[in-house]
């Protein structure tokens, strides 16, 4: 008999609220910090050392940190593999560094644009520091979807898993505009013996529900 | 040269996010690739505009980078003979 998908673990990050959830526990929270440093401070209070994260932008410091702690708690990273998927979707792309950069070329008599801001204006680009970090050589992809949409993530599974390549994804909604920046990852498996709950779109939408009502 | 060799340290862990590293902690003789601070091509980009900016440099020869480069003293005797203002 064919085994079931499982979500294996989570994460969640509001940094407007300052929260950090794995697998529906609270297990970070501060108060009053904005975004960036909400995310240093997860970083540095939960993260190994990784400085290439300071150079990230918003979109990705959370991506990476979502990962990071979904795959360190799950105590499945698992370096190296070619076997695991990575799609991130999300709505405002990624806006942010976009912002910036346009702040940058807009006067031409002072007209300097960061290459360092450029790389991030593409939202994609946090899938590939997550495949850079870990050594995931498996597909990468990113959506653009107007909200967090359960049955949109699980089509994004079903998909992926066609591919036999695929035998387990990180499958992530990572929004960050202005003063907002909101994720959740999931890594999902197909792999026999992997204990968890079985993936279907009603349970990522509880899941969401029950993040986004945990006042 | 003291106090550009200052500036620098200070404009380039603004530029390149290296927040891990305060003033003190880089060795002006340094290399600033590889070994050193670690820097990539992104960065390579990052202090041209640097020193365009802040110095009026326009490296219109990639070679050169390579040379004026190597640490942050080397830098800063370039910017001191080559400055704008």
């Amino acid at each position: 008999m064919k085994q079931e998908s499982k979500i294996i673990s989570y994460t969640y990050i509001d940094a407007e609220r300052n929260i950090v959830v794995i697998n529906g526990e609270k297990v970070f929270e501060t108060e009053n910090l904005d975004i960036k440093d909400f995310l240093t401070k997860v970083y540095k209070t939960l993260c190994d050392s990784y400085p290439k994260f300071y150079k990230m932008d918003i979109h990705c410091k959370l991506g990476y940190l979502l990962s990071e702690l979904l795959l360190e708690s799950s105590g499945n990273r698992q370096k190296g593999i070619e076997d695991r998927a990575i799609a991130v979707v999300n709505s405002s792309s990624s806006l942010c560094s976009d912002i910036k950069h346009q702040a940058s070329i807009e006067d031409n008599g002072n007209y300097f644009p960061s290459p360092a801001n450029f790389v991030y204006t593409l939202s994609n680009i946090v899938t590939g520091e997550i495949a850079i970090r870990n050594k995931y050589y498996g597909e990468t992809i990113s959506y653009i979807h107007s909200s967090y949409d359960s049955k949109y993530l699980k089509e994004i599974f079903d998909l992926s898993m066609v591919d036999e390549c695929n035998n387990s994804i990180l499958l992530s909604w990572i929004e960050s505009i202005d003063t907002t920046a909101e994720g959740i990852m999931f890594l999902i498996s197909k792999e026999e013996g992997k204990q968890g709950v079985n993936v279907s779109e009603k349970e990522l939408d509880n899941i969401w529900q029950k993040l986004k009502n945990n006042k | 040269m003291e106090k550009l060799i200052n500036d620098l340290k200070e404009q380039i862990i603004e530029a390149l996010s290296l927040e891990d590293y305060s003033v003190e902690e880089i060795n002006a003789d340094e290399p600033l690739f590889g070994e050193g601070l670690g820097l990539d091509s992104i960065d390579a980009l990052e202090l041209i505009v640097l020193l365009e900016k802040n110095y009026g440099i326009k490296l219109n020869d990639p070679e050169k980078g390579k040379e004026i480069f190597k640490s942050i003293r080397v830098l800063a005797e370039y910017i001191n003979a080559n400055r704008a203002f």
